[in-house]
């Protein structure tokens, strides 16, 4: 089963991304914010990390920079989640290697593609 | 001259993947100098990714141009689908190939 | 993807040169359905390649213009200078769009609605498509198959953004049918492999019913991270009325496929032709990507059925240098392999010598053959300049061709284009009167400038003849001597003061009017053309005209020479400016030993030894030969110790090293193996006259 963490800050986001994703027959991993996805990511290899941008301790852009720098996980795909007044964000995101990104807000439907443009079915 | 060598048969793992690329090209390296005959195996190979693939390419070329032989076998469907996916198929999957070893 | 916008756009120029040239003639011939029907097939096929390349503000001009004439191609409307006039502006606005960066922005919409005003004034009414929706017919009623062709190149270090790219290309899969080809030349091997990196290229060919937004949204996060064009090929086709239809079926419903076709149109078609070629790649895909050729294929046989076009095959000019080079190095080979066998008595061998001899040379003279264009091409774009800048002018002026057929090595052609806009420009500007100070003088009103190629040995004369106001000697000297070009006292001869206006620094800023000072000055003219390895020669008639002459090279990569020597060291002398070979006798040495001259043809001519020039030494061997010359500083005597005969031979760049060399034009390789140098008589010869008048 493939494996996805999710990194919110905000619990509705996560819950609800959560359930999709199950539903969707994927395993889901939670972080709150940047520090703790990196935690995360020391002993799972997930395949694939859905991040928001704007989190307290540590924002997505820094999680992304981290994962792209890390030896493990430089190759696994990063969706960041923004919202469609972004445009901004999504262009950083893409220059410092993000795969792609989920506008919210989202439905079961559109992650669900989104995630099988990213992982493949 | 080289024919006459046995050739080196190479177990591909599950997964062939970008994670794992850098070790396969190691050994890749490494088999080449062997100077052999190269067979790829793999029969255990589930998911294979585009950077696996190239690899395999290139490899292929690297024996081309030390006239060795090479050959894959054994290939399972869903690796099949994807060297088709990729167009590669016409490169990575000779036809008779596998007669020929 | 930039490699064949590039390619779009050298064709879209080639494209817009014809039919400059058929508007023209239309002028003359407005009647002709012929001509008629052929420029609304350049503006035809200029859309088409525009749309696939993206060019929406052509596009959407070029179909404007299009529909305008193809009211004409029918009959509704007829040929008139206003539309000619119209046509050709509207020409020069997609050649602007074409070279700006981007083909919209508001000064190029704002022209194009200017013209498209013009147009409908013309015609009452001009269906203008930008006021309907893009991509026509829109998306909801696209419930039909259309077929994409999709060009793919994924940025080396795509994998760094997580892109699984299996997963794209099966989201691909999913919209249709979907042909893959994999361009796998980049694929180093292992040795120069880097893993992490990304080598291939994909074409894909999708049948889907997806709107063209739907195929490009599969690619929508990798947008950044690679090149990408899509192209609708063929829109969904409503007329045949059927549901639904596969790929093949269209295929031969509109009697496209055919062996034949496929191979043609693989050949005739730039773009995917060439990358096969290239890479050797030649896959199951042939039939699809081969569609896609089909339309040009079709395109180009409709040209061929009207007679206009030869069947050629279009080559990149460095293919074409790089066969020169082998089949300079094969002659070389090939001469060595005949002075070994003559070594040998064996008459096998000889014949065999002999053989790969003659095909050699054959080779050789059809390798040069390639490269070897005509003229006129070059010529017929003057047309356009000599038109405008007669009505800039107020001037009336015929432009006459002749010789056109005159070929020319390619590269020679190329880099001739400037020193003639330059030279007509100068003739019209500075050289044909006013139509009424002509009519005052008794000539007719129009003004002739005529250009007028043609052979001359090894060389081609091209000739810019005026019948304008001539060359004002003493005018010319008079400025050159206040310039401080020319001393007081040096006396010249009529082609030395024509040519002063070569010279950089003698035209001023203040006299180069609007239409011969576009930047570069006459001196350039020059410099391009000895760079060519060609001269210049000016003559001038007062109130006559003057007619300047460019005598240049056939080729720049093979000699005719004469082969000399000097001690042990071999020497080319360019046959063309050969005149004769004597032997200098000793009488002669002695006689004129301080001044060195020689008779020739019953007038003293000047000698220099080379033996001096590059040995250094100053035993003279017990004879010597003379070869005399003729070169842009006069005729001249060369003294060599021995003439050893014709020599024909592929000129080899001098390497950097020799980069300072200045009497030396290049090298060859002689079929011994040895090195001979070409001389450079003109550099020679100067450095003589210097030392010359130094020493008096």
């Amino acid at each position: 089963m493939k494996q996805i963490l999710i990194v919110d800050d905000s619990r509705t986001v996560r819950d609800s991304l959560k359930f999709f994703l199950r539903e969707g027959g994927y395993e889901v991993l939670e972080g709150s914010d940047g520090v703790e996805a990196l935690d995360v990511l020391k002993t799972a290899r997930p395949n694939l990390i859905i991040t928001d941008v704007n989190m307290p301790n540590m924002d997505g852009l820094t999680l992304l920079e981290n994962v792209r720098n890390s030896p493990e996980h430089k190759f696994t795909p990063v969706l960041v989640l923004t919202t469609e007044s972004q445009q901004s964000i999504m262009e950083r995101g893409k220059s410092l290697g993000a795969t792609g990104w989920i506008v919210k807000p989202f439905d079961s439907q559109k992650v669900l593609a989104v995630i099988k443009k990213v992982l493949g079915g | 001259m080289t024919r006459k060598k046995k050739p080196i048969v190479v177990n591909l793992p599950d997964e062939f993947q970008i994670h794992a690329v850098n070790d396969r090209f190691q050994e890749f390296l490494q088999i080449l100098e062997e100077e052999r005959p190269v067979v790829i195996d793999m029969s255990l190979v589930n998911s294979v990714d585009y950077a696996g693939l190239q690899l395999l390419y290139s490899l292929m070329r690297s024996c081309e141009e030390k006239e060795l032989d090479f050959i894959i076998t054994n290939v399972t469907p869903p690796v099949i689908q994807k060297i088709a996916l990729c167009g590669l198929s016409g490169d990575l999957l000779k036809e008779g190939i596998n007669g020929s070893v | 993807m930039d490699q064949f916008k590039q390619v779009f756009i050298e064709e879209a120029e080639e494209l817009l040169g014809t039919l400059e040239d058929h508007l023209l003639n239309l002028e003359d011939a407005p009647e002709d359905r012929e001509l008629i029907d052929a420029v609304f097939r350049v503006m035809h096929t200029i859309k088409g390649s525009a749309a696939m390349f993206d060019f929406k503000g052509i596009v959407d001009f070029t179909h404007v213009v299009e529909s305008v004439l193809d009211q004409v191609r029918g009959g509704d409307l007829s040929v008139t200078r206003e539309l000619i006039e119209l046509t050709l502006q509207s020409r020069d606005h997609i050649h602007e769009m074409l070279s700006a960066p981007s083909d919209i922005t508001p000064e190029s919409e704002s022209r194009s609605r200017e013209l498209i005003g013009e147009f409908e004034k013309l015609t009452g009414r001009v269906e203008d498509k930008r006021n309907k929706p893009p991509a026509a017919g829109g998306e909801e009623e696209e419930s039909f198959f259309s077929l994409y062709r999709i060009l793919f190149i994924p940025d080396r270090d795509i994998f760094f953004s997580g892109t699984n790219l299996i997963a794209l290309l099966e989201e691909l899969q999913e919209l249709g049918e979907c042909s893959t080809i994999a361009y796998t030349s980049e694929i180093p091997s292992l040795s120069g492999y880097n893993p992490e990196t990304s080598y291939i290229r994909w074409e894909f060919f999708l049948t889907t019913k997806a709107s063209l937004n739907e195929v490009k949204d599969v690619f929508i996060f990798v947008e950044s991270s690679c090149q990408l064009e899509v192209t609708l090929l063929v829109e969904g086709d409503r007329e045949e009325g059927e549901g639904e239809k596969r790929l093949g079926e269209i295929l031969i419903s509109r009697g496209l496929i055919t062996p034949d076709d496929l191979t043609g149109a693989l050949k005739a078609q730039k773009p995917v032709g060439q990358i096969m070629m290239e890479n050797g790649l030649i896959s199951r895909s042939d039939v699809e990507s081969a569609l896609y050729q089909q339309k040009t294929e079709r395109k180009l046989r409709e040209k061929q059925g009207s007679g206009e076009r030869e069947n050629t095959i279009r080559v990149k000019s460095e293919k074409l240098d790089s066969l020169v080079d082998s089949v300079g190095e094969l002659v070389t080979a090939q001469a060595r392999l005949s002075q070994i066998s003559s070594q040998y008595d064996d008459p096998s061998l000889n014949a065999l010598a002999e053989l790969i001899e003659r095909l050699s040379t054959e080779l050789r003279d059809n390798a040069m053959g390639l490269r070897m264009v005509p003229i006129g091409t070059t010529f017929s774009r003057f047309k356009r300049l000599v038109r405008d800048l007669s009505n800039t002018l107020g001037k009336e002026i015929i432009l006459e061709t002749k010789g056109g057929e005159t070929e020319l090595d390619k590269s020679v052609i190329d880099k001739l284009n400037d020193p003639l806009v330059h030279l007509i420009r100068n003739s019209i500007d500075h050289g044909i009167e006013c139509p009424q100070a002509r009519l005052e003088a008794g000539k007719r009103r129009e003004g002739t400038v005529s250009l007028i190629a043609d052979y001359s040995g090894a060389n081609v004369v091209i000739q810019i003849r005026d019948d304008g106001a001539g060359l004002n000697k003493e005018r010319i000297l008079s400025k050159a001597r206040e310039k401080g070009l020319v001393g007081v006292d040096e006396v010249l001869t009529e082609n030395e003061i024509f040519k002063l206006i070569l010279q950089p620094g003698f035209s001023t800023a203040k006299e180069v009017t609007d239409v011969s000072g576009r930047g570069v000055g006459m001196d350039v003219v020059s410099k391009e053309i000895e760079s060519l390895g060609g001269s210049i020669f000016i003559t001038s008639t007062s109130g006559k005209g003057s007619t300047i002459s460019l005598s240049l090279p056939l080729t720049l990569a093979i000699i005719e020479g004469l082969l000399v020597r000097i001690g042990d060291e071999k020497f080319v002398i360019p046959l063309a400016s050969v005149q004769a070979c004597l032997e200098l006798s000793r009488e002669e040495r002695e006689l004129h030993r301080e001044k060195r001259l020689f008779e020739f043809r019953g007038s003293m001519v000047p000698y220099i030894r080379l033996r001096e020039l590059f040995l250094d030494r100053r035993d003279l061997p017990l004879r010597e030969h003379l070869v005399v010359t003729q070169t842009e500083n006069g005729i001249f005597g060369i003294v060599v110790d021995e003439v050893i005969g014709d020599y024909q031979t592929v000129i080899k760049n001098l390497g950097r090293l020799y980069k300072n060399l200045q009497l030396i034009t290049g090298a060859t390789i002689l079929g011994d193996g040895t090195m001979a140098l070409i001389l450079d008589l003109n550099k020679i010869t100067a450095l003589a006259k210097v030392e010359s008048s130094a020493g008096i």
